[in-house]
């Protein structure tokens, strides 16, 4: 199928590609069918063996709707929580690929890029199906700094 | 909005599954143990509040310079998590 997209113009996508989210995310509760777009790694950083450490999460049916995630541990190797197997579907913790977040801000002439450890976004590569979880009783952040402050704007 | 006098050890049941128990009641603060199928999600409100509100701001970031990649044209395989220590 083509999905339209605001940032990346019309997209082919397989149907088994698509992540289903049953309960939508948090503030999104329609955005229940979402796809992965790689978008390389941060700039000025390196790639981690030349696999994407940045993707775009896209809403198939709002055009306009994406949410930059990375790869956490790339930034914080030592990323971990523990999940119930019966809050991701009896989901198998080796077939959960993990994703957080993206916010960028801007301010004068500098970036700052945090990302949302406390909220993990769980896809079951099996079944592809996605939730955003909201950790329990964590201390990991929702403003966990992903770079040091960016000189804005030209790429 | 329903409002229901308990005592310490008593609960309340919402629809056929979900029971709220006061665990513990102090001077401004309440422990509250809730019993509820896993389908149903249970968070702190503000936690949730703040999850949202975070939600939103990722939304309408502004990429501009700060990926190698500005306009990927394919979708990516889902990436795999890292073996654990």
């Amino acid at each position: 199928m083509q999905v339209k997209t605001t940032r990346f113009g019309t997209i082919d996508v397989a149907d088994e590609e698509i992540v289903r989210f049953t309960d939508g995310l948090p503030g999104f509760r329609g955005a229940r069918s979402m796809v992965l777009i790689g978008a390389g790694h941060l700039a000025g950083t390196e790639s981690v063996d030349g696999q994407h450490s940045l993707f775009w999460l896209q809403d198939v049916a709002d055009p306009d709707l994406a949410f930059l995630t990375t790869v956490p541990w790339i930034a914080y190797p030592d990323y971990d929580f523990e999940i119930d197997p019966s809050d991701v579907h009896g989901a198998a913790q080796e077939d959960l690929s993990v994703l957080a977040m993206v916010t960028v801000r801007r301010e004068d002439d500098t970036v700052r890029l945090t990302t949302n450890l406390l909220a993990p976004i769980v896809i079951d590569a099996k079944t592809r199906v996605g939730q955003q979880l909201i950790l329990q009783d964590s201390d990991w952040p929702i403003h966990a700094p992903l770079a040091d402050a960016l000189p804005s704007g030209r790429s | 909005m329903l409002i229901l006098s308990r005592r310490t050890g008593e609960s309340i049941v919402i629809g056929d599954d979900v029971v709220i128990t006061i665990v513990e009641a102090g001077r401004d603060q309440v422990r509250v143990g809730i019993e509820a199928p896993r389908s149903v999600s249970v968070h702190r409100q503000e936690v949730y509040a703040e999850i949202t509100r975070e939600n939103e701001a990722a939304r309408s970031i502004d990429a501009t310079g700060l990926l190698t990649t500005n306009h990927p044209t394919a979708t990516a395989p889902l990436p795999k998590r890292p073996p654990r220590n």
